[in-house]
């Protein structure tokens, strides 16, 4: 473009050529368009709801589970009774998420894959890997008489089920 | 006879396919490789020395073999296999069983994916070894990085989908391993799975990344990585005598 086409403009202090500001459009729009798909592409693959949350099963009647620890066969899932009631400890290792195995021998729940031990008591870890304890999780006596165990919902070990 | 040959070789139909005369001189032989889809890979002109099957041991040439093993054979397990928590590990059993030739099938899928792993490494290690990671030739490097990655993905996504004990614990071992990574490993994780556990989101996720998502990736990347090959001057060669390598 030569200067005689393009007049100075004094009275405009900062001027925009048409050519930036088109090129601003576009880019802009390209910009939000990005930024949009990345917000809807990312919340649309984060699972929500249900898929989260609902992680409640059965396991039988409290009158199933005698003094000590019994794992619930493929649930993941211990149920222990001691004088002060019934709790629900998580199977699933705080490591890497092995399934632990309650040692009846030694007292201890005790991890096949890395080694970690946790305290029969506490669920504390007294060896190995584990980052913290096994988890306490939510159970709870259902109006039917049958007990409710929830992996998905952590409870700490005050939390006791008298039943 | 001739005459019906001549008719055809002289046809339009045929000359918009075959655009040069018989490769029996010079410019005929260069216009196969010039003007030909599959063969203009190659430079018009190649060194002798980068022929040398020892230098490369055609290991990038055998990756792309087992990709495309990988890819038909794949694409065939695809039509008994549905990924379902309560068909996945059954529907792998009628393919080994009742299939005709599907316990073929799904070896082939099987060892092609491992040889496919083997062999990138390999390629990866004679790169290196021969100094062709270095410039002109360092953009293709970080692509094949990335191959590298994508195929140890596909590795990990597959592994899954057999739905057996091995399945399960190598990949609860597997994204546990992920949650470990600070700020962002737990929402890795949650994305992966599809939930907090392996179940049904997760055998589905997994399954389409691997027959799909990662597969259109890696065919992306492969295509640059092939064009940047030829972009780059070819394949390196070695330094000769005169110390003139390229």
């Amino acid at each position: 473009m030569s200067a005689e086409q393009k007049p100075e403009r004094k009275d405009c202090p900062k001027e925009i050529k048409r050519r930036d500001f088109l090129a601003g459009l576009g880019f802009g729009g390209l910009g939000i368009l990005a930024a949009q798909s990345t917000v809807i592409g990312g919340a649309y693959i984060y699972p929500r709801g249900k898929a989260l949350t609902s992680g409640a099963f059965q396991v039988g009647t409290p009158d199933q589970y005698p003094e000590g620890v019994t794992y619930v066969d493929g649930k993941r899932v211990f149920i222990v009774r001691d004088a002060e009631g019934l709790r629900a400890v998580s199977a699933v290792c705080t490591h890497l998420g092995c399934t632990v195995n309650w040692v009846a021998d030694k007292g201890q729940y005790e991890c096949p894959c890395h080694g970690s031990v946790f305290d029969a008591k506490t669920g504390d870890v007294s060896g190995g890997p584990a980052p913290r304890g096994l988890d306490f999780v939510s159970l709870a006596l259902l109006e039917d008489g049958s007990l409710q165990v929830d992996p998905t919902v952590p409870v700490t070990r005050s939390q006791v089920l008298k039943a | 006879m001739s005459s019906l040959v001549s008719w055809v070789t002289r046809s339009e139909f045929w000359r918009s396919i075959f655009r040069h005369g018989l490769p029996d001189n010079p410019k005929d032989q260069s216009l196969v490789m010039t003007s030909h889809f599959l063969t203009h890979i190659h430079p018009v002109r190649v060194k002798k020395k980068a022929l040398r099957f020892t230098y490369t041991y055609g290991l990038g040439g055998l990756s792309l073999a087992s990709f495309l093993v990988l890819l038909v054979s794949g694409g065939l397990l695809m039509f008994y296999y549905v990924p379902s928590v309560d068909r996945a590990y059954s529907d792998m059993l009628t393919l080994m069983d009742d299939v005709a030739f599907g316990w073929y099938i799904r070896n082939m899928h099987r060892w092609a994916a491992h040889a496919m792993v083997a062999l990138v490494f390999l390629h990866m290690i004679r790169v290196f070894l021969t100094g062709s990671y270095k410039g002109p030739r360092k953009f293709n490097w970080v692509i094949g990085v990335l191959l590298l990655v994508l195929t140890v993905l596909m590795s990990y996504t597959g592994y899954l989908l057999p739905w057996d004990q091995l399945a399960y614990w190598g990949v609860s071992v597997g994204t546990n391993l992920a949650a470990y990574v600070p700020g962002i490993g737990e929402t890795v994780t949650v994305l992966l799975l599809g939930g907090r556990n392996i179940g049904q989101g997760a055998l589905l996720r997994f399954y389409v990344l691997h027959v799909f998502m990662l597969p259109m990736v890696m065919a992306f990347f492969m295509a640059m990585h092939f064009y940047r090959i030829r972009k780059d001057g070819g394949i390196s060669t070695p330094v000769d005598e005169h110390g003139g390598g390229q």
